[in-house]
């Protein structure tokens, strides 16, 4: 396989942060909207409020 | 079943949907007990797939940057932590992510090793195995210990913070105190160390860092759980960022593997998060001590198959 030129190797490696960092933004916008409808929803029912919030992630050990 | 070649030496295809899989077992395991993974997915690379050992590092680094930004984005919002250990340690992490990734291109260009009797077997390889079973097995013990200890609590410390050794006896001047966490008079020179240390883990290793210093803010520093889940996540976010560049520079990153571990442990870590809701977190705690000690009996058992020759 040919070696990579310089170039190639600083877009490769911007890539490798870029791509994962994307991914990471998308699931969290996903995640947040999420939990922001199931906000909503546990509005619509009376008493049903605290139930419907979302505990956030928490670290276990 | 869906083969692919991922690239970056690795010299045979891969099954997409078990590595997807894996991906998903892994961010489940991650959502659940609070941690980025990174001690499972580099050996379940090296040993379920056959990847050579630096690509795994690079590969699970990589991956690594999108789950720490997430986390990141996340804490923020939540506002809990102590930024200030983050900045403190990470000169100290930059340095030590450049000296682990230097490390492991100089054990990559050792070769094999020849050991006792047995056929020779991968110097880098061997190095990382014995590196996972120390840490990985101090780990265990530490957090079995402080689930154990937790049975006799009485009652939850909430978010106090009750002083650890690395704060009461470590006395290296110049001091910073930490407000936010109410800890005073804390070694600036021991927070640098600490942090060369975790950087050097994440170069040399491939982990995030979270299995070692987790258990280092609670027990070295006394931090509560809350509290040392919000630190040290822009340590994590620009130290894997950092190694990823460095390790893609050195031609250690398959970003179609990472990428496609990354889809799994997304779905996977919601999922585990949700189980955490469902079991206390003295039992959360004994589970993990024994899933990081069946790591350690699994990467022996393979380290003596290597060294055996078979």
């Amino acid at each position: 396989m040919a070696e990579k030129t310089l170039w190639e190797r600083i877009a490769y490696a911007l890539l490798c942060v870029i791509a994962p960092v994307a991914w990471g933004l998308l699931v969290l916008r996903v995640s947040n909207r999420i939990e922001a409808r199931v906000r909503e929803s546990g509005r619509g029912r009376p008493g049903e409020e605290a139930r419907a919030e979302m505990p956030p992630l928490d670290y276990h050990i | 079943m869906l083969l692919a070649r991922l690239g970056a030496g690795i010299g045979h295809a891969v099954s997409l949907p078990a590595l997807v899989l894996v991906g998903l077992f892994i961010g489940y395991i991650a959502g659940m007990f609070g941690v980025g993974g990174g001690f499972l997915l580099t050996p379940a690379l090296m040993y379920v797939f056959g990847v050579p050992a630096p690509i795994a590092v690079g590969s699970a680094l990589c991956q690594k940057c999108g789950t720490s930004f997430a986390s990141f984005l996340k804490y923020r919002q939540l506002q809990c932590g102590e930024p200030r250990i983050d900045l403190v340690m990470l000169g100290g992490s930059l340095v030590g992510v450049d000296a682990g990734t230097r490390l492991l291109t100089y054990l990559n260009g050792q070769g094999r090793w020849r050991i006792g009797d047995g056929s020779p077997v991968p110097a880098v390889q061997v190095v990382l195995d014995l590196l996972f079973i120390v840490l990985l097995s101090l780990t265990a013990v530490y957090t079995f210990r402080d689930a154990w200890e937790a049975r006799k609590r009485r009652e939850e410390r909430g978010d106090r913070t009750i002083p650890g050794r690395l704060v009461t006896r470590v006395r290296i001047p110049p001091y910073i105190d930490l407000p936010n966490v109410q800890l005073t008079q804390v070694s600036v020179p021991m927070l640098c160390y600490l942090g060369f240390l975790l950087g050097a883990a994440s170069g040399l290793m491939g982990i995030g860092g979270g299995v070692l210093f987790l258990p280092i803010l609670l027990y070295g520093f006394g931090l509560s759980v809350r509290n040392a889940a919000g630190t040290g996540i822009l340590l994590l976010f620009v130290t894997v960022t950092v190694g990823t560049i460095e390790q893609a520079w050195q031609g250690y990153v398959s970003l179609k593997l990472a990428m496609t571990i990354l889809i799994g442990s997304s779905v996977g870590s919601q999922l585990g998060a949700i189980t955490t809701h469902y079991l206390p977190n003295r039992i959360l705690r004994l589970i993990f001590a024994v899933l990081v000690a069946l790591t350690v009996l699994l990467i022996a058992w393979d380290l003596s198959r290597l060294v055996r020759g078979h």
